[in-house]
């Protein structure tokens, strides 16, 4: 809510926080775009990200991407409250419209990618904190597993089967609508 | 968990709790039932342990080219249905699907705090005795669907009556029947005709083949203070509604009541006619217009 806001809007959009990597690579990231992740709100609130944050467990190039997302959502969600004021009603209805498109189309494009960087990324969203992309990346989760078997799914995600042959029968016998 | 582990090998067995849960909860019962709950020991005790993932029964909607799903058949869908509640641990709350009397009194037994119900009935000799204990068992119910395969006939007293006395909470009922048209004369319809308890909060009322008479509309607006939505099909004279009734009509929001021709085909035609009771226009169906 508070960024981008009234007057303190240069000082917000200025206002810069340092991310660290688990490889140690650091991201300059406006606080608009980083407190899309409610882990880090809560750390600058408590004051505590001078000298950068780090971030033990994202990689490099998953931040990069994590960081990708919250740009994009962070821009979407200044635009809409900055656009509010300043058209009618209809012409605001009109750019929501199209943001939430182009967002939809973001975030399609976003999702394309091997199922070990989705993997990471759910990591990743779950750790900092940021329901958007937890929302998004579980949804492609879900959508990918529907109507597959027990084998097919874990063939897709490379699950071991852990049963043991007479759990698996014992499942059988009581779930046999799963086992034509 | 180190980073270089993670890079090592992406455990979706060993994925948190919590995350599994969410992808569980955007699959449904359904799906987490043909498949991702027997991928592994980990996914099985999320579906098991979590009664949340189970508080809304629903296998609908399903589509033709859904073949896995197809080739169960209705009895071990209905035992699916019935597993799938007992995992909500007594705590489910909407329930959606088929339905006969042996079902309907295992499910209230599971789920005895169900505010939301809609089944497709398949009734059988003993479906009246049935469905008003199971009734009188759900004492939270505030959404009642149900779609019976056929009318049944010798109710005991009357239909919306005794669903009224088992559920005086309801905000919303909706009863048809299957088979739209089937229903020739008004004969075979079912009566509207008797005096309905106090329905405090019953928002929406909808009948389907519904022999309705003026002396049954006044009693559901008498008695259902806070109703905003009234559609009944079927049969109707509304030549003999009075002034006062006409009145009353003119209160509810919606309504759809039946011309006194056969209205059995044109049940889904939601017209609202609430507008000029008043009006010395003794044709209705001109007002329409």
């Amino acid at each position: 809510m508070a960024s981008a806001g009234s007057g303190d809007e240069k000082a917000a959009a200025a206002a810069m926080i340092t991310l660290i990597s688990s490889d140690n690579e650091k991201f300059e990231v406006t606080e608009a775009t980083a407190t899309l992740s409610q882990t880090i709100r809560h750390m600058i609130e408590d004051g505590c990200t001078d000298g950068g944050v780090p971030l033990p467990n994202v990689t490099s190039k998953i931040l990069a991407r994590v960081i990708e997302y919250c740009k994009k959502h962070a821009t979407a969600a200044a635009g809409e409250e900055g656009s509010s004021s300043s058209f009618s009603d209809a012409a605001f209805l009109e750019v929501d419209r199209a943001f939430l498109e182009e967002l939809e189309e973001f975030d399609d494009a976003f999702l394309e990618v091997d199922r070990a960087t989705l993997f990471d990324l759910i990591l990743a969203a779950n750790y900092l904190d940021i329901k958007g992309l937890l929302n998004l990346t579980c949804q492609k989760v879900a959508d990918s597993v529907k109507g597959k078997t027990p084998e097919q799914i874990r063939e897709m995600y490379n699950i071991v089967n852990d049963l043991t042959p007479e759990e698996e029968a014992e499942i059988r016998r009581e779930t046999q609508w799963a086992f034509e | 968990m180190s980073p270089s582990r993670t890079r090592a090998a992406r455990d979706w067995a060993a994925l948190p709790r919590d995350i599994l849960v969410d992808v569980f909860f955007k699959l449904g019962p359904r799906e987490i039932m043909m498949g991702a709950e027997f991928a592994c020991k980990p996914w099985r005790s999320a579906a098991l342990e979590e009664p949340t993932l189970w508080r809304r029964v629903d296998f609908e909607p399903w589509h033709p080219w859904e073949q896995r799903w197809g080739r169960v058949d209705p009895y071990a869908r209905m035992e699916m249905l019935l597993v799938a509640v007992d995992r909500a641990k007594g705590q489910c709350e909407a329930f959606k699907g088929d339905c006969n009397d042996d079902f309907l009194a295992a499910l209230v037994g599971s789920a005895p705090t169900l505010k939301s119900l809609h089944v497709e009935y398949s009734s059988e000799d003993n479906t009246e005795v049935v469905l008003d204990e199971a009734l009188k068992k759900l004492t939270l119910l505030d959404d009642l669907e149900i779609c019976f395969d056929v009318r049944i006939v010798d109710w005991a007293g009357n239909m919306l009556q005794s669903v009224c006395h088992a559920c005086p909470r309801l905000k919303n009922l909706n009863i048809r029947w299957g088979g739209v048209g089937y229903t020739e004369s008004k004969f075979n319809m079912e009566p509207i005709d008797n005096q309905i308890p106090v329905m405090h909060d019953l928002q929406t009322l909808k009948l389907y083949e519904c022999d309705l008479s003026c002396w049954g509309l006044n009693s559901i607006l008498d008695n259902c203070p806070q109703l905003e939505t009234l559609y009944i099909s079927g049969y109707f004279n509304e030549r003999e509604m009075d002034k006062e009734l006409r009145v009353k009509c003119a209160r509810v929001k919606n309504l759809s009541l039946p011309t006194s021709a056969y209205d059995g085909y044109s049940s889904d035609d939601y017209c609202s006619q609430d507008e000029d009771y008043d009006s010395q226009d003794e044709d209705d169906d001109s007002e329409l217009e």
